[in-house]
């Protein structure tokens, strides 16, 4: 199954008039993995699907999957099955109708495709509504005649348009653990385009970060929390502050000496090779920073503090260093309960420089996900 | 993302389903309207047409005092017309859309508006003729009530007829383009209005006409084209007094003057043209119908 | 807008005002109605000196009265050939206009141009053109033609209104569980659309069924019923005349009353199945 289930996509490109929505693309999912594409609106990940799912045909490039090559082949046929971010239920048919639709298609008879819709329907737990209209569902429902309509042409990869978008926070956490439990049971490919970052840690196993038509990283979610591979990535994963400075030179461990704004120095482990005087951007983690009783110029940063919110089992402590961004610390609670901290009070931080995680990417954007 | 066209070789799709439609138009509206226009250039005796070049159908049409009397005519018609389609479509259209309060009667007194346009114009034009006449039941009616000793007289067969039957036949396209403005009207913003102490009036004024503007252009087409298009209810309903353009042009086809009438008809397509494009300047339909 | 409010005095006003104008509309109507039962010796006026059927059995004995039958005949043939054509013709089209095309702007103007050009105009260029290209006019082509002219362009913007609310992720659907092009139209694009088409072949038949300043001039030899009832007002001084009028008026009530009843029924299936 894993190999049928491979995907290759090579330099692929798809232009809209002079616009590049994916620009020559290159990514690799494994077969039976459980990948999300995530990234702002307009970023080019549901177009990257698309293609995937025939509905779109690259400008250049070609797709394959399971080593063979659909590029053009005909949607419906290549394996893939689509779950549409509007679930597009056929309104005039029931829900066994809904589901066996693509044996309709095939010319499986009446009876044998409406017992196998009725096997998928009570798969998915709506057995009992199998001659209800979609209109009469519930939005959770809905989803789910969705998932057992695309199920039941045995796909070898699910693609998935934002599938939890219109669910509220409660059904959208139950599904979550659903889609995961499906794709362990059927062990084929899910392709997952999502703009929530929380979804795409929980659910993959690789996370395609995209940013105006290109990948800016594809790696395990860990990896790209620990190893954001630009700024915009760590902005937009989120959990991090993002720092720069000059490069003053290497110590004697090798690591790159930077001095950040307020003569501050940094040391940075980085293997890619650096030159005296570049620019270098570097980020830490929000979790690995302490606070300390006095600016040591060192891996370290001092401000105001400008706003303080509580989470529960950390608190958030926004810092204005100066920087135009704010610098962020997440406190444990009973470490910050031990002494508080109020706004307007100056803050120190330090943290080890084995936290300093050099941003190789060139990628500045902000990263601010667009809500959609 | 999701309003792109699909992929699959699908790019000459579009043509083909468009195609018949293209074909047929431009065979049949535009080519006829080239026709007219050729025509209109041509040579004629009253018995044939000769394929020879002249301007003699133009001069002939704007130097006769008759073209302009009746374009004043027809022309006064329809804005008559005009206006008194618009104040009845539009107050209908305000009590349905902001006094009837469940959506179930909306539809239902606007179906009861709707429905007579799918019935025979002609038919409902000559029901006026019973009820107008010397002898019909509105003459009766006021003479019993002892208000005029003599039947009226310039209630059928007259302007008044015409204008009114125009009306009768034309203020349901008014109501129904109107109608659909208003009812795409968020209710909030009159709310809105209201609390910061925008009177009825105000409200009506600064609100609901600017909003029902793309309406009421709509309206006004259709009323001012299918007004110039007429000829039987001005022919009919003036008992042949007051002559239309179209119906002028009607009695040159009878009388074989092919290329005259095509002169005027060509005539009358630039002054609709005008007309309607002075009614695009106020309010750019295309773009408000995209919303 | 006055939810929850007392009704004012402008309410019955308006209501006032409304109800004039639904008077006004159907009150002549409602007069050729009762007239066309006018009794043998009666005129054309109330009033009534009887109550019989006479005017309607002297319409169909009686040959003083033009070509009714014929014309009837070839009205409700011209009428369903153009449903079908302008319900065909509307949905491709309808469908093509969903994507950019080149030429898409242009035609849209001259369909717009077809519904606004008076009707007679357009009857004398159609029946000129086929005349120059040595053509017999006739109610089947050059009729047929000229109705379309009229009924197209009402079916396309229809149509406009109809696709506003369908949603093309639909027919990708379709297509992504194996559906080809004609499986997608039959079985989604056609079905959903169903109501709205309904809509599309009602304008297209009554549309037809009524025309007359296109068909006058392109009609050839043999009339359709509008042009012989507009010529019976010429020539006819009987109640005979609003005998014709009723008979048609309830024809066209009968294909509405068909279309809506149709519209509800298929509306009230899909509840109904959705219940069960």
């Amino acid at each position: 199954m894993s190999e049928q289930s491979r995907i290759d996509i090579r330099s692929v490109t798809k232009a809209f008039g002079a616009v590049k929505a994916v620009n020559n693309v290159d990514l690799t999912i494994d077969g039976g993995s459980y990948c999300c594409m995530i990234g702002p609106s307009g970023c080019g990940k549901t177009t990257l699907l698309r293609m995937i799912a025939g509905h779109e045909q690259p400008t250049s490039g070609t797709i394959r999957i399971g080593g063979e090559d659909v590029t053009h082949a005909r949607t419906g046929s290549r394996g893939t099955a689509l779950m549409f971010q509007n679930y597009a239920l056929f309104p005039h048919l029931t829900l066994t109708d809904n589901v066996a639709f693509s044996l309709r298609v095939k010319g499986v008879a009446g009876d044998d495709r409406r017992r196998q819709a009725k096997e998928m329907l009570d798969r998915v737990q709506l057995g009992h509504l199998a001659d209800r209209l979609p209109s009469e569902l519930s939005g959770g429902q809905q989803q789910r005649v969705a998932l057992a309509r695309a199920l039941i042409t045995n796909p070898k990869v699910l693609l998935l348009d934002e599938p939890l978008s219109a669910l509220d926070e409660f059904l959208r956490l139950r599904m979550r653990v659903e889609l995961k439990r499906l794709q362990n049971e059927l062990g084929i490919t899910f392709i997952h385009v999502t703009h929530t970052q929380p979804e795409a840690i929980a659910l993959a196993d690789q996370v395609v970060v995209m940013d105006h038509g290109l990948i800016e990283q594809a790696a395990s979610p860990r990896d790209i929390y620990n190893h954001p591979h630009s700024p915009y990535v760590a902005r937009f994963m989120g959990g991090q502050n993002v720092l720069s400075g000059t490069v003053t030179g290497r110590d004697t461990e090798g690591r790159a000496t930077v001095e950040g704004s307020g003569g501050i120095r940094y040391d940075v482990a980085t293997e890619a090779a650096v030159e005296t005087g570049q620019e270098l951007r570097f980020s830490v983690r929000r979790d690995h920073i302490r606070r300390a009783e006095a600016a040591s110029g060192h891996n370290s940063l001092s401000g105001t503090a400008i706003n303080i919110e509580y989470q529960g089992t950390f608190v958030k402590v926004a810092l204005d260093t100066g920087l135009r961004e704010e610098f962020i610390i997440y406190m444990q609670d009973d470490a910050y309960f031990a002494r508080p901290i109020e706004v307007g009070e100056t803050v120190h931080a330090e943290w080890d420089a084995a936290q300093n995680h050099h941003l190789i990417g060139l990628n500045n954007s902000t990263g601010n996900p667009h809500e959609d | 993302m999701s309003g792109r066209s699909s992929g699959g070789g699908t790019r000459l799709v579009p043509y083909l389903q468009v195609a018949p439609l293209a074909l047929f138009t431009i065979a049949f509206v535009g080519i006829p309207i080239m026709t007219l226009l050729a025509l209109s250039f041509w040579q004629t005796d009253g018995i044939s047409i000769y394929r020879e070049f002249t301007l003699e159908n133009y001069r002939e049409l704007f130097t006769s005092g008759l073209t302009y009397r009746l374009f004043y005519t027809t022309i006064k018609f329809a804005l008559i017309t005009l206006v008194a389609t618009t104040i009845i479509g539009f107050t209908c259209s305000y009590f349905l859309v902001f006094h009837v309060r469940s959506l179930k009667w909306q539809i239902a007194l606007l179906l009861v508006c709707t429905i007579p346009f799918w019935t025979s114009n002609v038919i409902r034009m000559i029901s006026w003729i019973p009820f107008l006449g010397r002898e019909g039941l509105f003459n009766r009616a006021i003479m019993s009530m002892g208000l005029t000793s003599e039947p009226l007289d310039f209630l059928l067969y007259s302007q008044f007829s015409v204008v009114l039957t125009y009306i009768h036949l034309y203020t349901l396209f008014m109501i129904v383009p109107i109608f659909n403005s208003m009812a795409k009207i968020n209710p909030n913003i009159i709310e809105a209005a209201r609390d910061a102490g925008a009177s009825g009036w105000q409200i009506l004024t600064t609100i609901i006409i600017p909003l029902s503007r793309t309406g009421i252009a709509l309206g006004a087409i259709f009323v001012v084209t299918l007004v110039m298009g007429d000829f039987f209810v001005a022919r009919v309903m003036s008992g042949g007094q007051a002559a239309s353009v179209v119906s002028a042009m009607k009695n040159q086809i009878d009388n074989l003057f092919y290329p005259q009438a095509a002169a005027m008809a060509i005539l009358l397509i630039v002054v609709v043209a005008l007309l309607v494009s002075a009614i695009l300047r106020v309010v750019d339909i295309r773009s408000e119908l995209a919303k | 807008m006055a939810q929850g409010q007392k009704r004012g005095p402008g309410f019955y006003l308006l209501a006032a005002f409304f109800t004039l104008f639904v008077i006004f509309l159907y009150g002549p109507m409602l007069m050729i109605f009762i007239l066309s039962f006018q009794g043998t010796t009666g005129g054309l006026t109330l009033p009534m000196r009887g109550v019989s059927v006479h005017w309607f059995g002297d319409l169909l004995t009686s040959t003083r009265y033009g070509d009714l039958g014929g014309g009837l005949t070839r009205s409700i043939l011209l009428g369903l050939l153009a449903l079908v054509l302008t319900t065909v013709i509307s949905l491709f089209a309808g469908l093509a206009f969903r994507r950019r095309f080149v030429g898409a702007g242009p035609l849209f103007y001259l369909s717009i141009i077809s519904l606004v050009v008076p009707g007679i105009l357009l009857g004398l260029g159609i029946s000129q053109m086929f005349q120059l290209l040595g053509l017999r006019l006739s109610w089947l082509t050059s009729g047929l033609v000229a109705h379309l002219t009229w009924t197209l362009p009402f079916g396309l913007l229809i149509m406009f209104a109809v696709l506003n609310r369908f949603d093309t992720s639909w027919e990708e659907a379709a297509r992504d569980a194996g559906a080809r092009a004609w499986a997608t139209l039959r079985l989604v694009t056609i079905p959903i659309l169903f109501p709205g088409l309904i809509a599309v072949a009602l304008f297209g038949f009554t549309l037809s069924y009524d025309e007359m300043p296109r068909t006058l001039l392109t009609v050839g030899g043999k009339n359709t019923l509008p042009i012989e009832i507009s010529n019976m007002t010429m020539t006819v001084t009987t109640p005979a005349l609003y005998a014709i009028g009723t008979l048609t008026s309830a024809l066209s009530f009968a294909v509405i009353a068909i279309s809506f009843i149709s519209i509800a029924v298929i509306q009230k299936r899909r509840e109904r199945r959705a219940e069960d």
